[in-house]
């Protein structure tokens, strides 16, 4: 087998990536351009870059088929202004919070005998909030593929910082499933599109980070006492007000599927995925009898059956169901 | 697209394409010339750009043909897509004349000072 077939074997395997629909259409175009670009470069081999980028690009064509691309724009346009207005205001008032350093200090025996501080800081969620606000910056600044590159590592943070926490040489407090969970699943949805506007993506952030400072002063954070890192969900984004919340949003979306807006709609109800998932884990954990857990899980799952079938019904789809034809 | 900023890379495509159609490759190397070495186009991320700008009517498929056994499609800018470039282009002549004229209006005393720092 000569080089170039070799080479064109394994460009063939990396685009398996992509889905069979859009290989039959463009395959062995792409396939033409990479010989040519490795040929102009005069290597035998693909690059490691090259590859990771005709994967990262297969993905988002499969998740396309499902998603335009200005849902998926859209989605990332969210998650990174409110991922970015979320890490901020975590680490300071709730990483950080100076303010609560003498009372915690003078409690911490008491109530966590065996942990300490990580470093300054409460806990070392602080690594995951400076991922997403320098991710954020560079996304601000234009720099999409570097943000990237920070949103995976957000992720791979968000798992990895409750194991680490637990080893012997650490002894750190973990910051609470549902923030890592959240800044998670966000930084995830970051990942599925561009942001349209940079001048958006900064006055949505700006938006939503001076709502949450308002809220977390409103609420009282400010005082000497800490409030521990799970406050922002027990107490402002409890079950209740995070339910009536989903609620709104789920009326919101349907009226601009209802409208004839259907990206705006789908954009909607994708972008609530996260708090939907903090709100259901909230539920879980609250539940005695599980009948709050089925009733919730059955409440998201027929608000996004209902946004769905609105958004598909507004872009001309029918939903049809007949009867199966069984003399053929 | 009207309300929402070009990125570079799809600058370099538009631009590349406005004086005829050009395979993969082509636009690759153009991407490099024009941007000075600053932007190398990779292959997935100019695919995913061709077929974006494809499903926004901006550039076109311009016919294939094989070469030492590889299939090169060309691609071509359509009408819409030379609009939008105008309009971009326009956009950034504006910008540079107004940092131009900015700039001719600095104080010499700040300008002095510069040079000192």
């Amino acid at each position: 087998m000569g080089v170039s077939t070799i080479l064109e074997h394994q460009y063939r395997r990396t685009l398996r990536w992509y889905p069979s629909s859009w290989r039959a259409e463009h395959e062995d175009a792409v396939i033409g351009t990479l010989l040519d670009v490795a040929e102009g470069e005069n290597r035998s081999r693909p690059r490691l870059g090259e590859q990771l980028n005709l994967a990262a690009n297969g993905l988002l064509t499969r998740i396309g088929i499902f998603l335009p691309a200005g849902v998926r724009d859209g989605v990332a346009a969210v998650a990174l202004a409110t991922g970015a207005a979320f890490a901020t205001v975590y680490f300071v008032f709730m990483d950080w919070a100076p303010w609560t350093a003498a009372w915690r200090a003078t409690n911490r025996a008491t109530f966590l005998p065996s942990s300490h501080d990580f470093g300054p800081f409460v806990n070392p969620g602080v690594v995951l909030c400076a991922l997403w606000v320098l991710g954020f910056l560079l996304a601000v600044l234009g720099r999409y593929r570097i943000t990237r590159i920070f949103m995976v590592m957000a992720i791979l943070a968000s798992l990895a910082i409750p194991v680490v926490s637990q080893l012997p040489f650490a002894g750190w407090v973990s910051p609470s499933s549902t923030n890592l969970g959240f800044l998670g699943l966000l930084a995830a949805l970051s990942l599925v599109g561009t942001p349209p506007s940079r001048i958006r993506l900064v006055v949505g952030t700006g938006i939503a980070l001076a709502a949450l400072v308002a809220i977390y002063a409103q609420n009282g954070v400010f005082g000497r006492f800490y409030m521990g890192d799970r406050y922002f969900w027990w107490q402002i984004a409890g079950s209740t007000n995070l339910g009536q919340l989903l609620v709104a949003g789920f009326l919101v979306a349907i009226g601009f599927g209802l409208a004839g807006r259907g990206v705006t709609a789908a954009v909607i109800a994708i972008s609530t995925l996260p708090w939907a998932a903090a709100w259901l884990v909230g539920v879980v954990v609250n539940d005695r009898t599980g009948v709050s857990t089925i009733g919730g899980a059955a409440l998201l799952i027929a608000g996004f059956v209902a946004v769905s079938i609105a958004v598909l019904k507004r872009s001309g789809f029918e939903i049809v169901i007949r009867r199966r034809d069984d003399s053929r | 697209m009207a309300d929402t900023e070009m990125r570079e890379p799809t600058f370099l495509v538009l631009t590349a394409l406005a004086n005829g159609r050009k395979h993969g490759y082509a636009l690759i190397r153009e991407a490099d010339e024009l941007s000075e070495g600053r932007v190398t186009l990779k292959v997935g991320t100019l695919y995913a750009a061709l077929d974006r700008l494809g499903q926004q009517g901006l550039v076109a498929e311009a016919g294939e043909e094989v070469v030492d056994g590889r299939l090169r499609r060309y691609y071509k800018l359509t009408d819409d897509g030379a609009e939008l470039l105008e309009r971009e282009v326009t956009r950034l002549e504006s910008n540079a004349g107004q940092a131009r004229a900015r700039l001719r209006l600095r104080p010499v005393s700040m300008q002095v000072a510069g040079g000192w720092a």
